[in-house]
């Protein structure tokens, strides 16, 4: 899988998890917009609550495909306790890394299963949004925004 | 009747996403530069530097590299489009 990952992105792969991440973080800022016009917390007159949350479900289908395409590189590739090479130097980001987005991963199954099954627990939802995005953040801060920026 | 009213809207909202998308590919694209994984390959280069030496005269090296990392960067930026 390692060399498959390599060869699909002609040795890239850092280049190409960094770009991925940072378009899936771009598109949960926007879901998190659609999802205030959708609540209604936001009225726009271009746009009804039931298309933002139209869109909203056909991006997020697209961000998780992305997700889980990107953890699957990640973990194939760097594997789940190597130190310093997700794109940081820090020792302490790269496991703040790690474990954002292991979270992330298990955040975003359960958000699914309660959109798609779980109907009961669809008061939660806005809660496990705004947990999905805050992990979005944090996981592409302590790797990808670390690559581009070089704050840590 | 709502149908048709909303699909405009619908339309327009996925444009949008789409504009995102490709403009974040083109300006994290123009920030990495055509060699993102030699980018990499001088943080780690630099890292390594960092845990071989230790003393005044490591840290100044270590810094030296990492102007030169950091001017690399910013030369692969502007040159690309």
């Amino acid at each position: 899988l390692e060399d498959l990952i390599e060869g699909l992105t002609q040795g890239n792969v850092v280049g190409v998890k960094v770009v991925l991440t940072s378009v899936v973080s771009a598109l949960a800022i926007y879901q998190v917009f659609l999802m205030a016009v959708g609540y209604g917390r936001v009225r726009l007159p271009f746009l009804g609550s039931r298309p933002a949350s139209a869109t909203h479900r056909a991006v997020g289908d697209s961000v998780v495909v992305l997700t889980l395409l990107v953890a699957l590189m990640c973990l194939s590739y760097f594997g789940f306790d190597e130190g310093g090479d997700y794109g940081t130097e820090n020792e302490g980001v790269s496991t703040l890394h790690m474990y954002s987005g292991a979270l992330l991963v298990a955040v975003l199954a359960l958000k699914i299963i309660v959109v798609r099954w779980w109907h009961q627990m669809s008061r939660f939802l806005p809660t496990l949004g705004i947990m999905v995005f805050l992990l979005f953040a944090v996981t592409w801060l302590s790797s990808a925004g670390d690559f581009l920026l070089g704050w840590w | 009747m709502a149908a048709d009213n909303h699909g405009p809207q619908l339309i327009g909202s996925l444009l949008v996403a789409a504009i995102i998308v490709i403009v974040t590919i083109a300006l994290v694209t123009a920030r990495l530069g055509p060699d993102g994984d030699e980018l990499l390959e001088d943080r780690r280069d630099r890292q390594e530097e960092g845990d071989d030496n230790s003393g005044r005269g490591s840290s100044l090296d270590q810094e030296l590299l990492r102007m030169l990392a950091s001017n690399g960067s910013e030369a692969r930026a502007g040159l690309t489009p």
